[in-house]
């Protein structure tokens, strides 16, 4: 098979997939898309990490790679989370306490094996580091730090008495500035020259701009539409004031209602 | 705005603050080779619009479905798409203004939504725990008690 149709075959329709399968189970009005939905786009991104060894000869699965390759450690952030969140005062679910304890140790583990595959095991594709890592880990840490930052602010000016949270909030902010960004920034590892890694933030300032700005300019022309045909659109006719009937109709479910009197 | 008075520019002040600091910082430290900086921007601003414009010309069905179908906001959504990828085509094809080191427009192309799903997926890692810990934090607080009496039944 020809390297270009097997990446077409196991990598882009793969791929196309995952949003597909978003859409359909988005969609409503059809319960049976509805209900593939969501496992076509798990299944397209399996494949995608499966990319590796079913188009091997394409560069795009250096992605498929990297995917595959930072699965186990943002599983065990995304388990540790729930563990944490639900190990707390939530009124549905609610997990023993001792699951709190656990959400956050499954958490730190989660950001020592990244910091580890930085510091020492990046993963390797075609004898190299893959392309794709020092991208994915400097946007990791600069969008870390940014939301940290955001949902402090959020949670001290839309929160009512969230004094606690937003210190905490500060506390992960400030944990990411000084031992993700300043100390790799400033220490050369195993793996990648600090250097590089300076290199890698600034780019994915570039590339974080980009793909922020373009997403909001989207969401923005697809609000501007929207307003603008709503904005067009006719006024609604006017319907005709009451008969005599429908009063005397409206009357009776009021009294029903307000009165009481028939319940039972 | 929220009933406090804050605007969400308000809210992005600090996250873009924290960016430049850091960006400062980095550059004040030395740099490597970042001449494709401005490529890689104005890649992921152009790809990150268009493929964002596609998703929501799909939610733009969904809107559609709750309005009779209208055609017209339908049609102003397909059109911003296909401008987004006209710009991305003729930016991708003049000389080698875009081109990072890869050798065609259909292969920078590829590489650039190659590109945006890493992005992307980092995003959402690192958004998704610290939401998640912010979460965490606010139910590991003792439930509140109302200012005032329970209604007598």
């Amino acid at each position: 098979m020809e390297a270009w149709i097997s990446a077409l075959l196991w990598y882009w329709f793969p791929f196309a997939l995952v949003p597909l399968g978003i859409w359909l189970s988005l969609a409503r009005g059809n319960e049976k898309l509805q209900k593939i939905g969501m496992p076509l786009a798990v299944l397209g991104i399996i494949f995608v990490m499966a990319s590796p060894w079913t188009a091997p000869e394409s560069d795009s699965s250096a992605s498929g790679h990297l995917l595959l390759s930072i699965a186990g450690p943002v599983l065990l952030l995304a388990w540790g989370c729930f563990l944490a969140i639900f190990g707390g005062q939530v009124p549905v679910g609610r997990l023993p306490p001792v699951a709190r304890k656990g959400g956050y140790v499954a958490i730190v583990i989660g950001i020592c094996w990244l910091a580890f595959m930085h510091y020492e095991a990046p993963p390797i594709w075609r004898e190299d580091i893959n392309p794709y890592w020092g991208t994915w880990w400097a946007v990791f840490i600069l969008s870390a730090i940014m939301s940290s930052g955001l949902l402090a602010q959020m949670a001290h000016t839309i929160g009512n008495m969230r004094t606690k949270e937003t210190i905490l909030m500060v506390g992960i902010c400030l944990s990411f500035v000084l031992l993700g960004l300043i100390y790799f920034m400033l220490v050369d590892t195993n793996a990648i020259s600090a250097e590089q890694f300076r290199t890698d933030i600034w780019l994915a300032g570039a590339d974080l701009f980009g793909t922020v700005i373009g997403g909001l300019l989207a969401i923005a022309i697809f609000a501007i539409v929207i307003t603008m045909y709503e904005r067009n659109l006719p006024e609604p006719a006017k319907t005709n004031p009451l008969s005599i009937t429908e009063k005397e109709r409206v009357t009776e479910i009021l009294k029903d209602i307000v009165g009481g009197e028939k319940d039972e | 705005m929220n009933e406090k008075g804050h605007s969400l520019a308000q809210l992005l002040v600090i996250p873009l603050l924290l960016l430049s600091v850091m960006l400062i910082f980095d550059l004040i430290l030395g740099l490597g080779e970042v001449s494709t900086a401005f490529k890689r921007f104005a890649n992921a601003l152009l790809t990150s619009y268009t493929l964002g414009s596609g998703a929501m010309l799909g939610a733009m069905f969904f809107y559609a479905d709750s309005r009779n179908k209208p055609l017209s906001p339908l049609i102003g959504m397909l059109f911003a798409t296909f401008l987004g990828a006209v710009l991305m085509l003729f930016a991708l094809s003049y000389s080698d203004l875009l081109l990072e080191g890869n050798g065609s427009m259909q292969a920078q192309f590829f590489s650039n939504v190659v590109h945006l799903l890493v992005v992307t997926s980092a995003i959402c890692a690192a958004f998704g725990l610290n939401a998640g810990l912010l979460m965490s934090f606010i139910s590991g607080q003792p439930p509140r008690t109302m200012p005032w009496d329970d209604e007598e039944e």
